[in-house]
């Protein structure tokens, strides 16, 4: 899930360039050894000895996918030989008798292969039963097994543990889960906080929203809904502290989730911070305000807003009052739908005036009849709050 | 006359010796891309898994996209690839496409299908474009936007959506084009890897001939029936895998296809959005943007996504294809001439010391060399001056070379994206691998020539392209 090739740069450098030695070597032997004495044209010769080892190397490449598509092709024929013995023992295991000497030595014997038949089979069970294979994992080292196998350099061993785990993982496992959060793989850190949150406690889910908020927005954007769930807890536990903290590097990304929710949640910080001294700040701030019922009490900070010298502010503070329809801010909106000179701050403050509806609505019908630049903007608000409410305009 | 003989043999073997540098150069540097490309595409793919795909494009943290796809006269396709773009998995995005004054029934398609009406859009820029004739907007709840402009080409139409986008991204499309459920996901995410740098990304471009097409998307995927295709197919892959991957690596990426590009709208806005004079205008604006960013020492990133993201109809026609080669080897003329100044300026790093000169060297003068090559050849044989069997091995070396690169890329393909699962599909393409080289390249060489001479001469426009539509 990495992208951005340049984290890798050295290694892809150093492969390449040692690719080209190699290369570079085989073409010099074959042009000494081979085609120069052969036909005597040092051009002809070279090129010759350079497709040669061409297409030893592409061979080469293809005897290496051959043989990789052999090696899982027998590690798939080992798991379907251990299924039935596996599928037995658990079997007997599940009905009280403990088969776990039994499997401990199917496990030896096959290895890996095992493990995933295992999980399989477990996610096909539920209650008792699961607890029970769940507990038959951990003694005979599944668990451990498939916890190491996520540090594997092989990506596709790594996602394969990954899938395991989902399965396997218990409250006991999270802070190994931990671990894996520090990794370099995005996709194992995601997983890794996901299956955290899963069985983890309160404690631990705090944790991987402090994690998140410290992540790029790639991992931020994967986790957001994951997180979703837990945005009541999170407001009486650590988002009043970041809140509160006003450290831009976390706040930001805080009010972005707050944003994204869009949830009610009894967070009065976000109001304070609509007077950071940020303007992004203030901006996310702006955006984040969802709470109806605190209105009345957002109103002089949205009307501070909207008096921002920053015009990115401005627009926010003008969406917000729209959005959490304040009527007292009606004089207000109509003043800088007139007079602003920004673009987006005049779109924004005609939108919002149809969200008021009556006497603002009015007031943008004879603003739309009276023509000149602004009318467009009164016409569209119209047009978008009357004909497409279910479609904000983008 | 001997002096006059031992004149033309001298400069005769000075071009020889010059022509075969010329060939060890252009392999080496295909070769050492190819290198780089195998082990960029082995630490980079899969970017990102179709379950993450979908996944974050229903997180609401996603930018917004506004997806611009100009058409003009696509009464065949433009049903089906609109369809194909509003049915994106996606959480924020609009699509905005862009009647250049059709001749055909493009716009009344439009309004029947999508249920279009007038609206009063207003534009948040004012890139000058030709005049609007009007907009139009679903009455169902879609996010569709249709503006009506009188004709101005592409890159017109690209600028008209532009200021009717409000998104900070806007995808340029081909309205021809399909486009992938995910691709849009995809191509976003290097936005979200790297937020403040990342000004523009491509996809994968693949040719959709052969494949099977359903309420616009590609359902299954085949290589092409025809053998002019199957040789745009290997193209492709060698253009993309190997050469946009290794441009990308090191920041210098020239070419967004206008099939399918992301780009962060504020700078292109600032820039004046595409340069209506030249037929390449989806390379002139990622050179200009390399340009706007190294002069103003911001730092930057432009992105190719090694994803299959789009998919297009190739010409099966010989007349259609050799006139979308001239143009395309036209707009690289015409690019690298409004640009020169950049070229071997070590103020642009990689871009001006790699990048442009390549194309310069190799992609502009390339075909020229290579026919005055086969020329030399036939003039050396004539007058005695290249033994036959030499002139026979060379023709075999080049050939082979050409073979080597070309499975090359095929390999790449196989290594990284597979999208070719049925065995005799990849072993069709080798075959097209192979024989590609007996006619075809030598047919491209010469189009690509006349092309240059006509950019010399001043030549401009785009020419017709006739559309077959898709195969459902």
């Amino acid at each position: 899930m990495i992208l951005n090739a340049e984290r890798h740069a050295a290694r892809i450098w150093s492969s390449s360039l040692a690719t080209v030695l190699v290369l570079g070597a085989g073409t010099w032997g074959a042009y000494v050894y081979f085609y120069l004495p052969a036909y005597g044209l040092p051009a002809i010769a070279m090129a010759l000895s350079l497709i040669a080892a061409l297409i030893a190397s592409a061979a080469f490449l293809v005897a290496i996918a051959l043989s990789s598509k052999w090696i899982t092709s027998i590690r798939l024929r080992r798991i379907e030989q251990a299924k039935p013995l596996l599928a037995a023992a658990v079997a007997e295991h599940l009905t009280g008798h403990d088969r776990s000497k039994e499997l401990l030595a199917i496990s030896k014997r096959f290895g890996s292969a095992i493990d995933l038949s295992l999980v399989e089979l477990m996610a096909q069970l539920t209650g008792t039963g699961r607890e029970r294979l769940l507990r038959l994992a951990q003694t005979i080292g599944v668990t451990d097994r498939v916890i190491r196998q996520t540090r594997s350099v092989f990506e596709g061993r790594r996602n394969e543990a990954l899938g395991a785990l989902r399965v396997l993982a218990r409250p006991e496992d999270v802070p190994a889960l931990k671990e894996i959060l520090i990794a370099r793989d995005e996709r194992l850190k995601v997983e890794a906080a996901r299956i955290i949150l899963a069985v983890g406690s309160s404690a631990d889910i705090e944790a991987v929203f402090m994690f998140c908020l410290r992540q790029p927005l790639s991992v931020r954007a994967l986790l957001l809904l994951s997180l979703k769930p837990y945005a009541l807890h999170l407001s009486m536990s650590v988002l009043p502290r970041i809140l509160n903290d006003g450290d831009p590097k976390m706040v930001l990304p805080a009010l972005e989730f707050l944003r994204a929710w869009q949830i009610f949640l009894p967070l009065p910080e976000i109001a304070i911070l609509t007077s950071h001294t940020d303007a992004t700040v203030r901006e996310a701030a702006f955006h984040a305000l969802m709470d109806p019922l605190s209105a009345a009490a957002v109103e002089n900070r949205i009307r501070a807003g909207m008096a921002d010298p920053v015009v990115s502010v401005q627009a926010a503070a003008v969406m917000a009052a729209g959005r959490l329809q304040i009527n007292a801010l009606e004089m207000a909106l109509r003043q800088l739908y007139r007079q602003s000179a920004d673009r987006d701050v005049q779109r924004n403050s005609a939108l919002a005036l149809a969200r008021l509806q009556n006497p603002a609505e009015r007031f943008l019908e004879e603003s739309a009849r009276s023509g000149g630049v602004s009318a467009r903007f009164a016409l569209e608000a119209l047009e978008q709050i009357r004909l497409r409410p279910s479609l904000e305009r983008m | 006359m001997t002096g006059f003989w031992q004149i033309f043999t001298d400069i005769f073997q000075i071009f020889e010796w010059a022509a075969i540098y010329y060939v060890a150069g252009i392999t080496a540097v295909y070769l050492g891309m190819t290198i780089l490309g195998f082990f960029v595409l082995r630490r980079v793919t899969p970017v990102l898994t179709k379950d993450e795909a979908s996944e974050l494009a229903r997180s609401p943290l996603v930018p917004g996209v506004s997806i611009l796809a100009p058409a003009y006269n696509e009464a065949l396709t433009v049903r089906e690839s609109v369809r194909g773009m509003l049915k994106l998995a996606y959480s924020n995005y609009e699509v905005i496409v862009i009647n250049d004054g059709s001749k055909d029934e493009t716009l009344q398609i439009l309004i029947d299908e999508f249920k279009l009406c007038r609206c009063n859009r207003t534009p948040s820029s004012e890139i000058p474009t030709k005049t609007i004739r009007g907009v139009y907007e679903s009455r169902d709840p879609i996010r569709l936007l249709v503006i009506d402009k009188e004709n101005g080409g592409k890159a017109d139409s690209l600028n008209a959506g532009l200021n009717y986008a409000r998104t900070p991204l806007v995808a340029a499309v081909d309205s021809d084009s399909l486009i992938e459920e995910t691709a849009l996901m995809q191509v976003v995410y290097p936005f979200l890897e790297d937020p403040d740098r990342m000004v523009a990304s491509g996809g994968l471009i693949r040719i959709v001939n052969g494949c099977s097409v359903q309420g616009g998307r590609v359902t299954r995927v085949a290589v092409p029936r025809a053998w002019i295709p199957r040789f745009q197919t290997i193209e492709y892959l060698r253009a993309f895998l190997a050469g946009r991957v290794s441009f990308s690596f090191v920041n210098s990426l020239l070419i967004i296809s206008g099939a399918f590009g992301i780009f962060q709208r504020k700078p292109v806005v600032e820039l004046g959005g595409y340069l209506t004079t030249t037929v390449g205008e989806d390379m002139e604006l990622v050179i200009r943007l390399h340009r706007y960013f190294q002069n103003r020492k911001i730092p930057y990133r432009i992105a190719f996504v090694p994803e299959p993201v789009c998919w297009t109809e190739s010409p099966e026609d010989l007349k259609i294809l050799r006139r979308q080669r001239n143009r395309w080897q036209r707009g690289t003329v015409e690019c690298l001439r409004l640009h020169r100044s950049m070229i071997f300026n070590w103020k642009y790093g990689a871009v001006g010391l790699f990048a442009l000169p390549y194309f310069l060297i190799f992609e502009m003068f390339g075909p020229a060399v290579e026919l005055a090559g086969y020329g030399l050849t036939v003039i050396g044989l004539a007058l005695g001056l290249i033994p036959i069997n030499v002139a026979a091995l060379f023709f075999i070396v080049s050939v082979l070379f050409g073979v080597v690169l070309s499975v090359s890329a095929l390999l790449l393909e196989e290594f990284t994206v597979r999208r070719y699962q049925r065995p005799e599909d990849l072993l069709v393409l080798f075959a097209s691998a192979i024989a590609e080289n007996f006619g075809y390249r030598q047919l491209m060489t010469v189009w690509r020539t006349q092309g240059l001479w006509d950019a010399f001469r001043g030549k401009t426009g785009w020419g017709k392209m006739e559309r077959k539509g898709f195969q459902t």
